[in-house]
């Protein structure tokens, strides 16, 4: 991790309440390049909150946000809407893919409605995953591992500086599990920045940063030097 | 619109494409409707206008009302010394039958001005001759054909009383036939000099033709005028001296009965079909947007904002309302022409398959009503569910 590096992600005092109650209270924290950071904690705590909000789909009630740069606070819907398609790719738990596209075209999407334009780069990817059979297969004959690693596809094929990912792993069985975090670790060796929401303690065991969420409170939990491939295959498996 | 909208238009059974069939079958219906109307029109006023029409004054005499005046011999001459008539032709009717060569009886009438007769042997030469006739070319079972350029002896009655008469003969050479499908003053009419139709109408009153003409006069006359602009001017100098006076053209610009009902069930459609793409889009935009909201999540994540969810429905309002008005106005449009030939028969006047045509503007109508109704529409009916932006609603239902 290189913490000389201007920060991807900088989020101070962050708040967001819903108009039906709970929601995420405060949150600090930091991600520069090149790091994977996780979010632990029980369900309903605000992890998917704290998603959303520095997927710049809902805008804080409070705090500050600057994502590359940017004070997204200062920005019109348009602008948000526009950075995040440029900067940021996100994989939401249960809100996975477009029914209606194929998994080529799932992928090719992260870059807008002229999907065939990207035609060769997804379906690349695509191979890259080991998946180039199951490009044109439409996304609801897929289980759901190789769902995952779509979405997660199409999170990173456009190379984001930021990666916002909700449960990578749950539901896979190991093999897919370990298959989606190296997806995940390639970007974040390409130089994005990767939160990761999770459950699994072996998920975040294997993350550079770790972040608790209690009660709408995120704490920092721990930095860790970049591990090793081995070490992390270990406590995913 | 959206690109967007092109996938989800043509993949997502939910899409607004549900919408296809119904605006399909209304403004198919509206094109049909209006070719029909057009085709009747076209056909009435090339048949009324084309034969000097635009230059005709019609004058009634609507026998028993006491306001309207008479169609007197005196009448007619002062109608013909208005400023701008050039002709003034008197109907009169009665009956002939047959006194040798088959059984009929036809009505007959004065052949005017007016009368275009659509003549399929011989040769009308205007006006006729006292002794000369032109009569369908097959009528009640008798077929004309072979007696074409022949003397025939006719029978006609002779009022002796009140309800009493002898029959009488009148020789008269057939000059022409006509197409017995036109049938402008009703079916197998046969037609005469204004002397001689006069005569057999004085003689069904039982009285001598002069007098008739002078005291009773004719049911209705035609006033021919030098120009056509001159007609308002002599329409109105002839309903000051009394006389029931309509210009032909004001006539068939106002039809009525099958022309009416066709005209008015073409401004119903466009109202159907307007109101209707507009109920469908705010009804249809709703639930298509509701069902769909997960799948408008993930749009949004991926970069959409709310403007461009708006926008992938209205694209779908577009290519639905698009596709159905260019289905339907095909549909259409060849279903009136296809009706161009029973409705000939129906009316008894040619129309051909190119009268039957709906007009460009009811057209554009069929065309472009159900793309921006159905728009209108989606706009209402999407503006509640995503008033809330998808993501929450999705997280919401999950």
């Amino acid at each position: 991790m290189n913490t000389a590096s201007p920060p991807i992600v900088l989020g101070e005092g962050l708040a967001f309440r819903y108009a039906a109650g709970g929601g995420l209270s405060r949150a600090d924290l930091t991600l520069r390049a090149g790091t994977m950071a996780a979010v632990e904690g029980p369900s309903g705590s605000g992890k998917s909150t704290l998603l959303a909000l520095l997927g710049l789909i809902l805008s804080p009630t409070a705090g500050s946000l600057h994502i590359v740069g940017t004070d997204t606070g200062a920005l019109s819907p348009a602008d948000r809407d526009a950075l995040r398609l440029r900067s940021i790719g996100i994989v939401l738990q249960d809100l996975g893919l477009l029914t209606f596209l194929n998994a080529w075209e799932n992928v090719a999407a992260a870059f807008g409605p002229r999907l065939s334009r990207h035609r060769a780069t997804a379906r690349a990817l695509l191979g890259d995953l080991g998946m180039e059979h199951l490009a044109d297969s439409p996304v609801t004959e897929l289980s759901g591992g190789q769902r995952q690693r779509i979405a997660v596809a199409r999170a990173a094929v456009k190379e984001p500086l930021l990666v916002l990912v909700d449960e990578p792993t749950s539901g896979l069985d190991p093999k897919n599990a370990e298959s989606v975090m190296d997806s995940l670790r390639s970007c974040a060796e390409r130089g994005a920045a990767v939160l990761l929401v999770t459950h699994a303690s072996a998920v975040a065991e294997a993350c550079d940063q770790r972040y608790v969420l209690d009660d709408g409170v995120l704490s920092h939990v721990r930095d860790a030097n970049l591990r090793q491939g081995s070490d992390r295959r270990e406590m995913l498996g | 619109m959206s690109r967007w909208s092109l996938y989800t238009w043509k993949r997502d059974g939910r899409s607004l494409r549900r919408a296809l069939p119904t605006l399909t079958v209304l403004a198919a219906l509206l094109t049909t409707s209006a070719g029909v109307a057009a085709g009747a029109a076209a056909a009435v006023e090339r048949d009324v206008l084309g034969s000097g029409g635009l230059t005709q004054i019609e004058l009634s005499s609507f026998e028993g009302d006491a306001s309207v005046r008479p169609l007197t011999t005196s009448a007619l001459r002062e109608a013909g010394r208005v400023k701008g008539v050039r002709q003034v032709v008197a109907d009169y009717s009665s009956v002939l039958y047959a006194e040798e060569n088959g059984t009929y009886d036809l009505a007959s009438h004065t052949l005017t001005p007016g009368d275009d007769l659509p003549v399929i042997e011989g040769k009308v030469s205007a006006p006729l001759g006292p002794d000369e006739v032109v009569l369908p070319a097959v009528a009640q079972g008798t077929d004309f054909v072979p007696l074409l350029g022949r003397s025939v002896a006719f029978g006609y009655t002779r009022a002796t009383g009140a309800a009493s008469g002898t029959s009488a003969v009148v020789k008269l050479r057939i000059v022409a036939l006509y197409d017995p499908s036109w049938q402008a003053d009703g079916p197998g009419v046969a037609y005469l000099s204004q002397d001689t139709a006069a005569l057999l109408a004085a003689a069904r009153a039982g009285r001598p033709a002069g007098a008739f003409q002078g005291r009773e006069g004719a049911q209705s006359a035609v006033v021919v005028v030098e120009h056509q602009r001159q007609v308002a001017a002599v329409t109105k100098s002839l309903q000051n001296k009394g006389f029931s006076a309509s210009a032909v053209s004001d006539r068939v610009r106002d039809l009525p009965g099958l022309f009416g009902a066709a005209d008015l069930a073409m401004r119903i459609g466009v109202l159907v079909l307007a109101l209707g793409a507009l109920a469908l889009g705010a009804v249809r935009a709703a639930d298509s947007a509701r069902a769909r909201i997960g799948q408008f999540a993930v749009l949004r994540i991926l970069g959409s904002g709310r403007p461009e969810l708006r926008r992938i429905l209205l694209g779908e309002a577009v290519l639905s309302g698009g596709v159905a008005g260019v289905l339907g106005a095909v549909a259409g449009t060849v279903l009136s022409a296809s009706l161009a030939g029973p409705l000939s028969d129906v009316l008894g006047l040619p129309i051909t398959v190119m009268d039957a045509l709906p007009g460009p503007a009811r057209a554009g109508a069929a065309l472009l009503l159900p793309a921006a109704g159905l728009a209108v529409g989606t706009l209402f009916g999407s503006r509640e569910v995503l008033r809330r932006d998808p993501y929450l609603t999705a997280r919401a239902h999950s």
